[in-house]
């Protein structure tokens, strides 16, 4: 472990009033929330409340048409700031990179930015490889790999990037509950360890109950309750099961092309 | 209509930037090299093959067609110098031009298309790696080495085509010494070079279209192949559209 601790220090994130708007359909509003350095912060709605959009924009991928992100007080929006601070994103489907071997995929970034002779890259990565159970798969291209595995090997990809903040888009779906309780444990042991910021977005009640320090609900792009998961989960387990529901208007279903 | 011209003029627009942002990244070259040995070997391993085969022909109906009109007036002399003419400052670099698009432009578009909507692209900017610096410089850079030597490679075929054809069928059987002296008694330096120039502005404009159409893509693996057809098209519309200018100032 001791080569992947990064000696920078983990960075609050502050997001004012977001709004986003695709044309005319308006996918966050009004969301305000604060995350503190080395909490674990967690996301729960339904999907399609607009939670992979709010990380994107926390990541800088996407500016908000409304309010702004502050990452250790900077905007996130801006490219700098992720050249200041090191923030990495576990893209929901993975994002990784198709044409290379897990392997590369892990050392493409210390080897892209020149940040390590080729023998500590290599180290670096046979760690974090370690670290989510995947050295067998070291040499296998992505098309070879399961869901859940993809899932690991982007967080591996994440990890080697030693970054101060870490999103995670549903780190746990598609995994089964045994890969599902390990990755938990791996966010918490990564904030123990390397004090990392953590957002972590889900629909997994059990993952918001075992590492959240604190959530927000969110549905239809508004923020519904927060607070720590005790106060969230706890408070009325009816209002809890209706919120979960998943939006599908039975009656006049829609699909798009 | 107004909404066609605005869109028309924006994707113009698009292509102008990535070719700035990608030369701005010029200086990232001497690091890239092995990625752009890697772009060139695969387009010329590509399209070598398919260029031989076409250009062959193509000199070889060349000289059968003017070989029949020039024997009737006894002209036959004269065949070395027309396909020798055509092939050097026309149809090698259009037709050269033409098969890297299909062969090379397509899969680029493909492979960047596929990388931008299983949000690939998204994971290097969130790595802060530039995608124009990694993905489309090198390969500006090695359509801009591999294409002259293809079409010259497309033209000494060409012209090699023209000559079987002008010894072996019967009504012109033409000698190679006549036919290659009738080429290099009219053709100068210049001809070779403008089609050798040519074929570089053009190889340089198919892989950027490509680039372009692939990173411009959005939504489903439905538009990866949308986005191909559309890289094809906007190449060979390209090609034929400023191969009329470029003629002209090169003339
Ligand atoms: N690029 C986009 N353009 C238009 N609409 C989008 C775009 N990205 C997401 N949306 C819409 O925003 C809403 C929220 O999407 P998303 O954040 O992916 O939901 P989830 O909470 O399941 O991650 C969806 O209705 C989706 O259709
Ligand atoms: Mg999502």
């Amino acid at each position: 472990m001791s080569t992947l601790v990064s000696d920078k220090k983990s960075v609050c994130v502050d997001a004012e009033e977001v709004g986003i708007r695709f044309g005319d359909t308006q996918v966050i509003s009004d969301v305000s929330f604060s995350v503190k350095e080395g909490e674990i912060f967690v996301i729960m709605g339904p999907s399609g409340s607009g939670k992979s959009v709010l990380l994107r924009s926390v990541i800088g991928l996407l500016k908000p048409t409304s309010g702004r992100v502050l990452i250790g007080g900077l905007d996130a929006s801006d490219r700098q700031t992720h050249e200041k601070i090191k923030t990495g994103l576990v893209f929901q489907a993975g994002a990784l990179f198709n044409s290379m071997s897990v392997f590369d995929n892990l050392a493409f970034y210390p080897r892209e930015h020149r940040l390590a002779k080729e023998s500590d890259i290599r180290e670096k990565v046979e760690q974090a490889l370690e670290m989510l159970s995947l050295k067998e798969a070291a040499n296998k291209i992505p098309a070879e790999l399961s869901g859940g595995m993809k899932k690991r090997v982007a967080i591996a990809r994440s990890l080697v990037m030693e970054p101060q903040l870490l999103l995670y888009d549903e780190p746990t779906s598609e995994l089964d509950p045994t890969m599902a309780a390990t990755i938990s444990e791996v966010i918490g042991t990564l904030r123990e360890e390397l004090n990392v910021t953590s957002i972590v977005v889900s629909h997994d009640r059990d993952l918001a109950e075992s590492i959240s320090d604190r959530m927000i609900l969110l549905k239809r792009g508004t923020i519904r309750a927060s607070g720590t998961a005790k106060e969230v989960m706890g408070s009325d387990s009816e209002e809890i099961e209706e919120f979960f529901r998943p939006e599908i208007d039975v009656e006049n279903p829609r699909f798009r092309r | 209509m107004w909404n066609r011209a605005n869109k028309y003029l924006s994707d113009v627009g698009y292509h102008v930037v990535l070719l700035a942002s990608a030369l701005r990244y010029l200086p990232s070259l001497p690091r890239q090299m092995n990625r752009v040995g890697l772009y060139c070997f695969e387009m010329g391993y590509k399209t070598f093959p398919i260029v031989a085969i076409l250009s062959f022909f193509i000199g070889a109906v060349l000289a059968l067609q003017t070989g029949f009109a020039l024997q009737q007036v006894g002209a036959e002399s004269f065949i070395g110098s027309i396909v020798g003419l055509s092939l050097c400052r026309e149809l090698a670099p259009v037709m050269t031009a033409f098969l890297l698009s299909g062969r090379v432009g397509s899969a680029t578009t493909a492979e960047l298309a596929s990388m931008k909507v299983y949000q690939e692209i998204d994971a290097l900017q969130t790595m802060n790696i530039s995608p124009v610096r990694i993905l489309v410089m090198p390969r500006l850079v090695a359509a801009f080495l591999i294409t002259p030597p293809l079409t010259m490679f497309s033209i000494f075929i060409g012209w090699f085509g023209g000559m079987v054809v002008s010894k072996f069928v019967n009504f012109i059987s033409l000698s190679p010494t006549i036919y290659w002296r009738g080429m290099m008694d009219f053709l100068t330096q210049d001809d070779v070079t403008d089609g050798l120039i040519k074929g570089q502005i053009f190889g340089l404009f198919v892989v950027l279209i490509a680039c372009a159409q692939g990173l411009n893509t959005s939504g489903g693996p439905r538009e990866i192949g949308f986005s191909v057809t559309r890289s094809v098209v906007i190449s060979m519309i390209f090609i034929l559209f400023t191969d009329y200018f470029i003629t002209q100032a090169l003339l």
